[in-house]
């Protein structure tokens, strides 16, 4: 007889061989220690124990040890790491370093090299020699171009400071890599929009002979000509230090006299390299100072790898001083576990043959019209299980939709896949078309369209199959049968309290400052697309609210300067009512009201044009602004603006994406931001901004226009569980009035393009995950 | 003049916000997510640093297959072991799709099996994600002796499928009597021998299927991570 159609939800529940003496319940497989998870060790004796044939055993074993043999582990991540490679012969390799000098980037001691990190390695260091300590974040930006940006302070360099604080940011750029009788060549600018104090620029060749050895000559101006000129100069240099710093000073670059330094490193094993260089820099503003004697070109130091990770450097330095410095890595192209730790999908279930089932084949169960709601509450509950919420689904003989909203996978991709298994166990067989419509703040992003057959059959081939019967389409464009709600979805609270931290760091003043609190946020969605949101902290301790309200002489209204007045104990974050719409195919809205921000309330609108298939999107926001009072939580103050942007975002489709903001932002100033990131295909992104509007560099202040270096951290990477949770990290010069943009909650742009189909696709090798 | 200078270079700040969920509560499942998040971190400490030391008591995987087979009586089990961990599961059917069947443990990662020819892991991390075996499972099925192309495919760190491509050679070997839960059989060994075109890297997996075509034992490598798996049919 035929299966009852009503019984296709139970499927969900667990697999049916799964129950035992009818019962619906899993396999307990209860003894909890039969998990590979746990960790067991098994001595010999009772692997021997329980394999009733120890044959088997013992050739496991013989093999581990001619693994071992081979290199064992390190080997076998070379191997698959370098399939790609397997074609080219592994000649000339990149002239890689994991060591870096005193500057924090590729360098012996105080001199550069031609070396590169391998590309996209972003790290951290600190050093100290002398009176100087340094911490410089550093990123290869591309295979050949990386850049720094350092945070340097010497001690009793002016008469004014006890520590004379200063940032740069130095680039660098390989021209070519190293042949077999050609060396590595590299040009570099160091503090290139900055003060001068630390300007030069260099052109550095480096050259390795044999394994362990590389040699070094280069070079430079500025600084780098202070100690052995070569007696030419190249123009004039105009040694003054520069009023404000901050924008590009290229006037200046490979000006002046030239000198020459070079240097050798040599790798006395795995983890340990000596360094030895002439130094062309003579460090004469400090030598005048009397905070350095100079007293030989000559530094030599020691390099330690303490973890593939870590390495820590010594030195002795100029015949004077000692120096040390250590340095973290990390590559965003290298997660903890490759493809999650999650646990395993629900198989697909495959549908009985048409003789077994020819009332679920026939669709006539359809007219019935009972199973429907039997079928939406199972599929919710599976869902839920993986982190979906099923908000609504339609369903006909042939065809079904689900739409959903996703609070676990950050790779859209997982979670289609995971879904698109729970549909085949979920619908009669003649339900041939599954629709999966990403819902984002109770607005459709997003329809994936595939074939059961080819969910049925694709199962355990490559991802890239699947993908080729995949079909995506704007929610709006594809003709819908009627939806059902799920009664319970709306209104929907979702609510939480966490611990937060924030830290402000470079003041010169605490360099180092902290808070830490507690953030309460509440989410409730009254109806899809409507909400209502806030976000209330409360500082338990800290003291950057201690910092000084820098008042400058510039015209500005105080739109940002005045910050740290509202790092109150209790904070009203934001409070406001949210309404998101797409009203027409590719067209998205967002309309805000309420207290936008810490200082600021009022009302913003947003239109994001923004076509899945298209590298360019467009947007447009307006906002009215009403700055806050800082002492009362619900009062504002005397202060409005109408503000708002005309933004252009473009995928360039190479891993980099780039953004234009132009408008009028808080001061009633005129002017555009630029961006650009680069996205790694795990969610890493890493950027930078400017923002250049018609406040003159002067009056600006500080920085002379507000620019600033941004990393996001997928938490997943981190992990290896699925979360949407990121980590933000933004590192930006002083808060100015200056080309300061309102902070408004929930924009468009990332929330729709994230359920996209190219961001899908770019993680599809998810799907069968 | 210059001091001013000097005063304005010195000042200089950021900010930068990090929110994190240690303890939090709440509802929202991306809270929750954070706090799981912490502790996965933490218990991936505590693996790390005290992981030998305070491990529980190990438990006899007979115990634990005893156990199983006593509670979950008539239907398919396999033992399932992690060479290089010496973690173990029992588990058993959780679909079947074609000739390939896909094991669960309790901890709910899976093995899938091509006639007993491994094709698929989930949940171990670093996963096997398919197999094409260019006609190995045929063969090593049938007893076969042959030489076929296959390819691994596995994610890489930015989410790309990347292939490895391998040459592997099927010899039948010696007949042995296997003894595994409610299992006693004679068993042919069938070995594959696989390496890739620069003969870099290889690994042999190791058969043994009784006269009725059953995989009953088998040592089948799964990625560079996971390792061999050891798999051995209990019912």
């Amino acid at each position: 007889m035929a299966t009852s159609p009503s019984n296709f939800h139970s499927r969900l529940e667990t697999p049916q061989r799964w129950t035992k003496r009818g019962q619906k319940r899993p396999i307990s497989l209860r003894s909890a220690q039969a998990a590979y998870g746990l960790g067991h060790r098994l001595n010999s004796d009772m692997v021997s124990k329980i394999s009733g044939n120890k044959v088997g055993y013992r050739t496991m074993q013989g093999r581990r040890a001619r693994a071992e043999r081979q290199g064992g582990k390190a080997l076998l991540w070379a191997v698959v790491g370098g399939v790609a490679l397997s074609s080219t012969p592994m000649m000339a390799e990149d002239l890689h370093t994991s060591r870096f000098g005193l500057y924090g980037s590729a360098g012996l001691l105080d001199m550069p090299t031609a070396e590169t990190a391998p590309d996209g390695q972003l790290s951290l260091s600190h050093t100290r020699f002398g009176p100087v300590r340094r911490t410089t974040l550093a990123f290869q930006i591309l295979p050949r171009l990386s850049g720094s940006l350092s945070y340097s302070g010497t001690d009793n360099l002016t008469d004014e400071f006890d520590v004379y604080w200063d940032r740069t940011f130095d680039l660098s750029y390989q021209l070519f890599d190293e042949g077999t009788y050609r060396p590595a060549v590299s040009i570099g600018l160091r503090d290139l929009m900055g003060t001068s104090l630390l300007g030069s620029e260099y052109i550095v060749a480096t050259k390795s002979v044999g394994e362990r050895l590389r040699v070094t000559g280069g070079l430079g101006w500025g600084r780098l000509a202070t100690q052995s000129d070569l007696g030419f100069s190249i123009g004039n240099r105009d040694g003054d230090l520069r009023d404000t710093g901050g924008t590009l000073n290229f006037d200046q670059w490979f000006r002046g006299p030239v000198g020459a330094f070079g240097g050798v490193s040599y790798d006395l094993n795995d983890k340990l390299t000596v360094l030895a260089e002439y130094s062309s820099d003579a460090y004469l503003a400090e030598t005048e100072r009397g905070i350095v004697t100079h007293n030989s070109p000559f530094n030599v130091g020691l390099s330690y790898h303490i973890t593939p990770h870590i390495t820590a450097t010594a030195s002795y330095l100029y015949g004077d001083m000692f120096g040390f410095g250590i340095t973290g890595f990390l590559n965003p192209k290298t997660p903890a576990v490759k493809g999650g730790l999650e646990t395993a999908p629900t198989p697909v279930m495959q549908r009985p043959s048409r003789s077994a089932d020819a009332l679920g084949w026939s669709g006539a169960w359809i007219e019935d019209g009972t199973d429907a709601p039997a079928i939406r509450k199972a599929l919710a509950g599976a869902m839920a299980k993986e982190g979906l919420e099923l908000e609504a689904m339609s369903l006909t003989a042939t065809r079904a939709e689900v739409r959903f909203n996703n609070t676990r996978f950050a790779a859209r991709a997982e979670a289609l896949g995971r879904l698109s298994r729970l549909m085949s166990r979920a619908f009669p067989p003649s339900v041939e078309t599954f629709v999966m419509t990403e819902v984002v703040e109770g607005v459709p992003t997003q329809s994936t369209i595939v074939p059961r057959t080819g969910v049925e059959r694709l199962e355990f081939e490559p991802a890239g199959k699947m993908l080729a019967v995949t079909q995506f389409a704007d929610p709006r464009a594809l003709p819908s049968d009627p939806l059902v709600r799920l009664e319970d979805v709306y209104p929907r609270l979702h609510w939480s309290v966490s611990p937060y931290l924030t830290a402000s760091v470079f003041d010169p003043e605490s360099p180092l400052r902290a808070d830490i609190g507690l953030r309460g946020k509440v989410n409730y969605e009254l109806m899809p697309g409507l909400s209502l949101r806030a976000s209330t902290s409360v500082r338990l301790s800290g003291n950057i609210a201690d910092e000084d309200v820098s008042v400058d002489d510039t015209t500005l209204p105080p739109v940002r300067s005045e910050a740290p007045y509202y790092s109150n104990q209790v904070q009203l974050e934001n409070l406001t009512a949210n309404w998101y719409g797409h009203p027409a195919e590719n067209i998205f809205t967002r309309a805000s009201v309420g207290y936008l921000e810490r200082m600021y309330g009022g009302v913003s609108g947003e239109v994001l044009w923004k076509k899945s298939a298209s590298r360019l999107a467009l947007g447009a926001e307006v906002n009215y602004a009403l700055k806050r009072d800082f002492d009362d939580l619900f009062g504002f103050g005397d202060y409005d603006i109408v503000t708002g942007h005309v933004s252009g975002y473009y995928d360039m489709g190479n891993g980099f994406h780039g953004q234009v903001d132009v408008g009028r932002y808080l001061a009633g100033d005129w002017g555009a931001t630029f961006s650009v990131d680069r996205e790694f295909n795990n969610g890493w992104q890493v950027g930078a901004y400017a923002t250049l509007t018609d406040v003159p560099f002067d009056e600006f202040g500080e920085g002379s226009f507000d620019k600033g270096i941004r990393i996001s951290m997928p938490s997943d990477w981190f992990a290896g569980t699925p979360t949407t949770e990121r980590n933000d990290f933004l590192l930006q010069s002083l808060t100015r009035d200056g080309g300061a943009r309102l902070n408004v909650q929930g924009r468009l742009y990332e929330r729709i393009r994230g359920t996209q189909q190219p961001e899908i696709e770019d993680r599809w090798g998810r799907y069968w995950r | 003049m210059k001091q001013r200078k000097m005063t304005r270079l010195a000042v200089a700040l950021a900010v930068f916000g990090l929110s994190f969920g240690l303890m939090g509560c709440g509802n929202d499942q991306s809270a929750k997510r954070a706090s799981a998040t912490i502790k996965d971190l933490s218990s991936m400490a505590v693996e790390k640093l005290g992981g030998k030391g305070k491990a529980a008591p190990p438990v006899d995987p007979r115990v634990s297959i005893e156990t199983t087979m006593r509670e979950i009586p008539g239907v398919p089990l396999q033992f399932v072991m992690q060479e290089k961990t010496s973690a173990y599961a029992v588990t058993s059917i959780y679909g079947q799709n074609g000739s390939v069947v896909t094991w669960v443990g309790a901890d709910r990662k899976t093995t899938s099996l091509d006639r007993g020819v491994l094709t698929a892991t989930r949940g171990f991390g670093n996963d096997l994600m398919s197999v094409e075996d260019g006609g190995a499972v045929r063969l090593i099925t049938t007893k076969q002796a042959g030489t076929v192309t296959k390819t691994y495919r596995f994610l890489d760190g930015l989410e790309r499928t990347t292939r490895l491509t391998l040459t592997c050679a099927i010899t039948p070997g010696e007949t042995q009597s296997v003894t595994s839960g409610e299992i006693s059989t004679s068993a042919r060994i069938v070995r594959e021998t696989c390496q890739t075109a620069t003969g870099g890297f290889s690994f042999t997996n190791t058969y043994w299927i009784d006269a009725g075509g059953r995989m009953v034992q088998s040592v089948q490598w799964a990625s560079a991570e996971i390792g061999q798996l050891v798999f051995r049919r209990l019912r």
